[in-house]
């Protein structure tokens, strides 16, 4: 076995195909590093900006009732491994909005970083690009003619003479296809962590480091499901043109069409959130108040009934917020179910199942989106509850909670306002998160693994003519 | 002669497995697109109808000048599901705004989820892009040093045979059974979108489908040619295959991933907002500063009813002349603000603009992107084309603009009041009342309160309120570009694609003549 391995090492580091392969990662993951070199560049002024945006909204606050009217807004910054795998980050939200101010106490989640709406969608040149779609077609390219070029030559029955059997010489063989695309795969790697690292763009640090770790493994699966593939279709194919035609047929059906195609089902088969229905219900509950007179009437006139029509005011829209917070989590647990069941749709290839499982395990993509749509609602319910126990310390106060101007009068200094602390995204929630994508791409690599075997077992040893 | 060896090389490429699998898959996908295309484009129609009806409804029901918002809605291009480009990104509206800026493009129907704008979907000129292309390139790569290898090029030769006619039946030959296939999968897909009753096609749509057909076995010719020109100028189909296969990667998915993503990152941040919050801040100052100057009449007089909207009623004779002399020189200053937003926005958004051009134009160095960016321009779904509708907005905003100048609209009580001329004020002798009866829970005031109700339901049934728009500039002008028109955009690209494909052919002619069959 080892015999097999180091001969086709050898005939690896030699062949035109290897070389060609090698080249091809290098130049692409070239690539890859200028292009974050370029948006690192951008993105970190834009973060700067919208943190200051952000913290001008808290500094706008000087008492409760200013607290109560304020809209924060909570920052999701970038993670640094977008290099890795961009998971979305172009286009998904960036900003929380959230006031505690009663009837307006639904949050939104809103994109303030630059988009570009008119572009074509597209995809970014990320590692995980460059892994499931150039490294799976290396991976056939190495692999197409592993037996059927052996037996094409003759050589194949001359190796099997050896006391060895067919299933080691395919481990073999596909160990040292492993080993020599692993090979170049780290060099493309690191010409990027060079580029990046020169440019200070980002900072070799443990995590970054960590999740270059992920991505090989990811990437050691995936490249061992390809092989096995090529390997097993290679012992089965009558002719090394055919065993490649077949293969690269499947690729790119698999790999190119078949998620581009996932997109038109789940655009269509989950119905488009209607916002405007959270609009007209919010004009329509202000109207019919409005109607029955049923007024916020200014501080001092309230006083008289002890505030009789404000504290029904504000018991309606307690009521009325109800209504639009479940409306609000429908519509957007609406949208992620649609990016979902795309998402599902195009578990269907391996290469969605490749990016699924590095997505859930650098923490990025729909898990890190709906982790901070949940922690967007947490942090409203942290600022009322701020509110709420800086109003009871207060006995001259109304006490109609989160209604402006009927709350206490007391002084507030905004750094005494709890901030976001950010997402608290454990590994194992955002793999657990990802469940169906990793157990995917492992049984995958497995049913390739006995693709392979059961087919060089069967294969025939010479050339049928 | 030519034809018997064509002849040949088509019956033994259709009895391939290579063509009947990728025949299969392609018109399978094509399939998907086509079904999945049309139905999206009947929900387009039916927002794009909602949208025409709610802009007439709107129209109807306006009685003052203020609340007529014109707008220009353009109907789904139905060629956009061949090609989609940027048809469904915004842009499919314009609303036309007197202190808005300009003409501002917007998106029909339901709002965008984010989450989905990540993703890539597929349409025609996608799978012929990827699977077809593929095809030609797998029969084309060992047409020449596959048959030397398996010997049957020397007994092809040995025949009293020209070369040249070998190397053009060849050709001929691989693209009739590329076009099969193509042809087989674009009357499928013609035929799903016909079958639905939203899609209209007039007769230039039925010439750019066309055209887009030719243009796609064109397309597949080029990419044959060019897997030939490798064929005739090595000795073994092993080497070919692997430079084909790595040419098809790179000039294809390498090129068109890293596209769109080097554009990109040149783009500058958005200043626009603050422009304009600069902007909107110097008008309100100039009008504040108008109001300084030409104080308005006492509060009393300016006591009116807002009855929804920009709308007010029963108002003061006093008031009202004084709110027209007031808009009369507010809505010149919105008009400047808004003129001079417009012109800053068309500067600020070329960066955003010419970054989606950026990817249009460079899409010349590829082959296949070049394809696509041609059947974009074909199917008019490029930014380009949007922009002509944009364009075509303003230019009837400056016409509606006219329209309510020559009715002296800004300087009429028209543009907040539907009061008749007539018609008695809330406050009959302002000066006569005392403060205590000017407070609104006083008798005075709720004796005047329900007087309003009665004249309210007067007024619902009072025709004189009526805005007469009979006269108002419609839109009707044909924004659509020629077809003369996208076929001079195509020049570069279209020139592009046959030097390559004649290119290839010599090539491949030449390598061929001096091919050496052993």
């Amino acid at each position: 076995m080892t015999e097999v391995l180091l001969h086709q090492l050898h005939d690896h580091l030699k062949s035109l195909r290897f070389q060609a392969s090698l080249l091809a990662l290098l130049l692409f993951f070239a690539v890859n590093g200028t292009l974050y070199m370029l948006k690192t560049d951008r993105v970190d002024h834009e973060v700067e900006r919208l943190e200051a945006e952000s913290s001008r909204r808290y500094e706008q606050v000087d008492d409760l009732s200013s607290a109560v009217s304020n809209v924060y807004s909570l920052r999701l910054g970038p993670l640094g491994t977008e290099f890795i795998a961009e998971g979305g980050s172009n286009w998904f939200a960036d900003s929380g909005f959230v006031s505690p101010a009663t009837g307006r106490g639904v949050t939104s989640i809103d994109r303030r970083g630059a988009t570009n709406n008119w572009m074509d969608r597209f995809e970014v040149l990320d590692w995980a690009l460059i892994a499931r779609v150039v490294l799976s077609f290396l991976a056939i390219v190495l692999a197409y003619d592993g037996l059927s070029g052996e037996r094409e030559t003759g050589t194949l029955s001359l190796l099997l003479t050896h006391p060895i059997s067919p299933v080691r010489i395919l481990v073999g063989k596909f160990l040292a296809h492993l080993l020599a695309l692993l090979a170049a795969l780290v060099l493309g790697m690191l010409v990027s962590l060079l580029v990046l690292s020169l440019s200070q763009s980002i900072i070799l640090s443990a995590e970054v480091a960590a999740a270059a770790g992920f991505f090989a493994v990811g990437c050691t699966l995936y490249c061992a499901l390809f092989l096995l593939l090529s390997l097993g279709v290679s012992a089965l194919a009558r002719t090394s043109a055919s065993s490649l035609v077949i293969l690269v047929l499947v690729w790119a059906v698999l790999i190119v069409a078949l998620p581009q195609a996932a997109y038109l089902i789940g655009a269509h088969a989950v119905p488009a959130a209607d916002w405007d229905r959270l609009d007209d219900h919010e004009e329509e509950i202000a109207a019919s108040l409005s109607r029955k007179g049923i007024l916020l009437r200014g501080r001092e006139k309230g006083r008289g009934d002890d505030y009789s029509l404000e504290r029904e005011w504000a018991a309606r829209m307690v009521e009325s917020e109800k209504v639009e917070v479940q409306m609000q989590r429908g519509f957007q647990d609406l949208e992620t179910r649609q990016y979902e069941l795309t998402r599902r749709m195009a578990l269907l290839s391996p290469g969605s199942a490749f990016q699924g499982t590095i997505e859930a395990m650098l923490g990025t993509g729909v898990v890190r989106h709906s982790a901070f749509v949940s922690a967007t609602w947490q942090y409203l319910d942290t600022l009322r509850d701020f509110i709420r126990a800086r109003d009871a310390a207060d006995p001259g106060s109304p006490h109609i909670l989160f209604v402006a101007d009927y709350v206490s009068d007391q002084l507030v200094d905004h750094r005494d306002i709890p901030r976001f602390a950010g997402l608290d995204l454990s590994f194992a929630d955002s793999v657990g998160q990802g469940w169906l994508s990793v157990s995917l791409l492992l049984l995958e690599a497995l049913a390739a693994f006995f693709f392979a075997t059961w087919a060089v077992l069967r294969a025939p040893v010479v050339m049928r003519s | 002669m030519i034809w018997t060896l064509a002849r040949k090389e088509l019956l033994s490429n259709l009895l391939t497995l290579r063509l009947g699998i990728t025949f299969l898959f392609a018109v399978g996908l094509i399939a998907l697109t086509s079904i999945i295309g049309s139905m999206d484009f009947s929900q387009r129609a039916a927002d794009y109808d909602d949208r025409v009806r709610d802009v007439r409804h709107d129209l109807e029901k306006a009685t003052v000048f203020a609340e007529v918002g014109p707008h220009v809605v353009a109907r789904p291009d139905p060629l956009s599901i061949f090609s989609r480009g940027v048809d469904r990104n915004g842009g499919q509206f314009v609303w036309i705004g007197i202190d808005w800026v300009g003409a501002s493009m917007g998106r029909l129907g339901s709002a965008d989820n984010n989450l989905m704008k990540s993703l890539v979907e597929i349409d025609f000129v996608a799978v012929v892009m990827l699977l077809l292309s593929f095809l030609a390139v797998v029969l084309g790569f060992d047409a020449v040093c596959g048959e030397r290898e398996s010997g049957t090029l020397r007994q092809l030769l040995t025949n009293p045979v020209p070369r040249g006619a070998v190397i053009w039946a060849k050709l001929l030959g691989g693209t009739i059974s590329l076009c099969l296939p193509l042809i087989v999968a674009f009357g499928l897909a013609v035929l799903i979108i016909t079958v639905n009753p939203d899609v209209d096609l007039g007769s230039m749509e039925w010439l750019r489908l066309g055209l887009l057909l030719l243009l796609s076995c064109l397309f597949l010719a080029q990419v044959f040619a060019m897997s030939l020109v490798v064929s005739t100028h090595t000795r073994s189909p092993s080497t070919s295959l692997v430079i084909c296969l790595f040419g098809w990667l790179f000039l294809n998915i390498g090129f068109d991933s890293a596209l769109p993503s080097l554009s990109r990152y040149g783009v500058q941040e958005n200043t626009f907002q603050q422009f304009l919050d600069e902007l909107r801040a110097e008008r309100d100052e100039a009008i504040a500063q108008w109001e300084a100057n030409n104080p308005p009449p006492p509060d009393r007089y300016m006591r009116a009813i807002e009855v929804g909207g920009p709308r007010i009623r029963y108002g003061h004779p006093r008031g009202y002349e004084w709110r027209a002399r007031r808009n009369a020189y507010a809505l010149e200053q919105h008009l400047d603000s808004a003129r001079r937003g417009h012109q800053f926005q068309m500067v600020n958004y070329a960066p955003l603009a010419r970054e989606v051009e950026l990817v249009d134009e460079w899409a010349i160095l590829s082959p296949f992107t070049n394809y696509r960016a041609l059947s974009k321009q074909l199917a008019r779904s490029t930014l380009a084309h949007k922009f002509r509708l944009r364009q075509a907005g303003h230019d009837y905003r400056d016409t509606y603009i006219d329209y309510l100048r020559g009715h002296g609209a800004f300087a009429s009580r028209r543009w907040f009041t539907d009061d008749p001329v007539d018609q008695e004020p809330l406050l009959t002798d302002p000066e006569s009342l005392t403060p205590e009866m000017l407070a609104s829970d006083s008798p005075f005031m709720q004796a005047r309160m329900a007087w309003v109700q009665d004249q309210e339901t007067l007024a619902a049934a009072d025709s004189r309120r009526q805005l007469d728009l009979t006269s108002m500039p419609r839109f009707g002008v044909d924004w659509r570009e020629p077809l003369s028109q996208t076929l001079r955009h195509m020049t570069p690209g279209l020139i592009v694609l046959f030097l390559l494909l004649g290119g290839s052919t010599l090539l491949a002619i030449h390598g061929f003549l001096r091919y050496d069959p052993q």
